[in-house]
């Protein structure tokens, strides 16, 4: 739902529960407000959802979130005092659930208000090269992907290192700038920094790409690589044919010098097919 | 590649001293030594024996990459019917090309090299006189061979450039954020803010005594 249909309803409901001094049904809804709010930041930073089953608490939740983002991402998304507010109205609540104020319903609202503002990015392609750690936080998980644990390979290689030290530095950078505030694109860049690290580490590069394949511009840039191919056929072919030739030429003597000449007219486009593919279209 | 089954692959020709042909035998993967000239004073030639499952798996293998570039071509498909979403499903598609292009090596490299040398016959074309018998033996391989050399021409720069592209590229998978709001959905508690509503307005309605009477 979104956010102008839920403040419409919110007020009209806020009105005519005050008609009726029903309080109780204003903060349950808060209450609800705010579990759906943590619980959508949550999934979206692949956590579990809230285990409301086994009573788990919005402000332990709350905290799981911050611990999986200071273990991973080195900064946390809810502030100390927000925790504290959020832990107060779920205590009282759970204390006098049937004596509710005007003024017990003020602070559910703060918080709902303020999580609203933590906006997450849905960065959820992103997981795809996070290497996340799972320490300290078992309520990780990946919720469809299993590509979140791959081993990383050595790299010894002197450009790699010199990006990732690049993206590193980079990152701390981010990482101070979202301690002092939370401001969501910094954030995003952040987990898009992350994700290129882990590229990086994976080479995985697979090019990604919307809408139709063929006017893909990296896609069009490939095409000649057919012809390269084209010639890369070609030289196996006479390849092959010079080797079957060799191979008479060995088995039967009587025309070997029939079989050199063929070996010798193999050959020629064998060589040429080779150094035009090699100097023209070899992937490096 | 499909047509070269039943083509001739290798021809036997034999002239007389006034140039005449006398005999001749053509070899064909499925139907072994064919001759409309025979004579008498020639034996036919030894059957090379190439394995009839070897043939069968070519043909089936042709008959399914002809459906992979009819039907499935990744340019062509997408501009249809968008079907791509997940470039996986394809890799099948390469690997039988690739087997095509195996079996096709296998034709060009092992007919000459264990059936052809191993029976005296020789490639790829011989020309010999025998004065005694005052004939000429004309031996070369024929247009079903050569179509398979053509063949790998054309069908190996489209497997490899096939599957480099599924290697290569990846369509953006919106599918994958889509399920994940649908999680967060079916997650979060459903709140149905008219019937709440709707219940306290009742409730003031008929709290109110003027309202009962109505």
């Amino acid at each position: 739902m979104e956010y102008s249909i839920i403040d419409n309803k919110l007020e009209e409901l806020i009105q005519a529960c005050t008609k009726t001094k029903n309080y109780k049904k204003i903060a349950v809804v808060g209450l609800m407000l705010i579990s759906n709010k943590t619980d959508e930041i949550g999934i979206k930073l692949g956590l579990k959802p809230r285990n409301k089953d086994d009573g788990e608490l919005i402000y332990e939740y709350m905290k799981a979130i911050n611990v999986f983002l200071e273990t991973n991402l080195k900064f946390t998304l809810f502030e100390e005092n927000l925790l504290n507010t959020t832990k107060r109205v779920e205590e009282d609540f759970k204390n006098n659930s049937e004596d509710i104020s005007v003024k017990f319903v003020r602070p559910i609202f703060d918080v709902y208000y303020e999580l609203r503002r933590v906006e997450v990015p849905n960065l959820y392609k992103s997981y795809n090269n996070l290497e996340m750690s799972r320490e300290n936080n078992n309520l990780v998980y990946s919720i469809l992907n299993s590509k979140f644990n791959v081993d990383k390979s050595d790299n010894t290689n002197k450009t790699k290192k010199l990006l990732m030290n690049r993206l590193e530095s980079e990152s701390k950078t981010l990482q101070s700038q979202l301690r002092r505030k939370y401001d969501k694109e910094s954030f995003k860049k952040m987990l898009l920094l992350k994700s290129a690290q882990s590229s990086i580490e994976k080479e995985q590069d697979k090019t990604e790409y919307e809408g139709i394949l063929a006017n893909n511009l990296n896609y069009q840039s490939s095409k000649p690589l057919l012809l390269g191919y084209l010639f890369l056929s070609i030289f196996i072919l006479f390849f092959l044919l010079t080797t079957v030739m060799i191979i008479q030429a060995m088995i039967v003597p009587a025309v070997s010098l029939t079989s050199s000449f063929l070996i010798l007219v193999f050959s020629i486009p064998c060589i040429i097919s080779l150094i035009i593919y090699w100097y023209n279209f070899r992937v490096k | 590649m499909f047509v070269s089954l039943f083509l001739d692959w290798y021809v036997i020709q034999i002239y007389d001293s006034s140039n005449d042909l006398v005999a001749e035998w053509n070899y064909n993967p499925i139907t072994e030594w064919n001759t409309e000239i025979s004579n008498e004073r020639f034996t036919d030639p030894k059957d090379l024996l190439m394995p009839i499952a070897l043939n069968v798996l070519f043909i089936g293998s042709v008959a399914l990459s002809g459906y992979i570039v009819l039907f499935n071509d990744l340019e062509k498909i997408e501009k249809e019917s968008k079907k791509i979403r997940n470039f996986d499903s394809f890799k099948l598609y390469s690997y039988i090309l690739f087997f095509l292009i195996a079996l096709n090596l296998y034709y060009i490299f092992a007919f000459p090299t264990f059936y052809l040398m191993s029976n005296k016959l020789y490639f790829p074309v011989l020309r010999r006189e025998n004065v005694d018998l005052d004939i000429t033996y004309y031996c070369f391989i024929g247009t079903g061979y050569v179509l398979q050399l053509i063949g790998f021409i054309c069908v190996f720069p489209y497997a490899i450039f096939y599957y480099r592209t599924l290697e290569k590229f990846q369509k953006k998978d919106h599918a994958v954020s889509e399920v994940v709001r649908n999680y967060i959905q079916n997650v979060q508690e459903k709140i149905d803010f008219d019937k709440l509503i709707a219940q306290e307005n009742l409730k003031e309605k008929y709290k109110n005594p003027k309202n009962k009477r109505e």
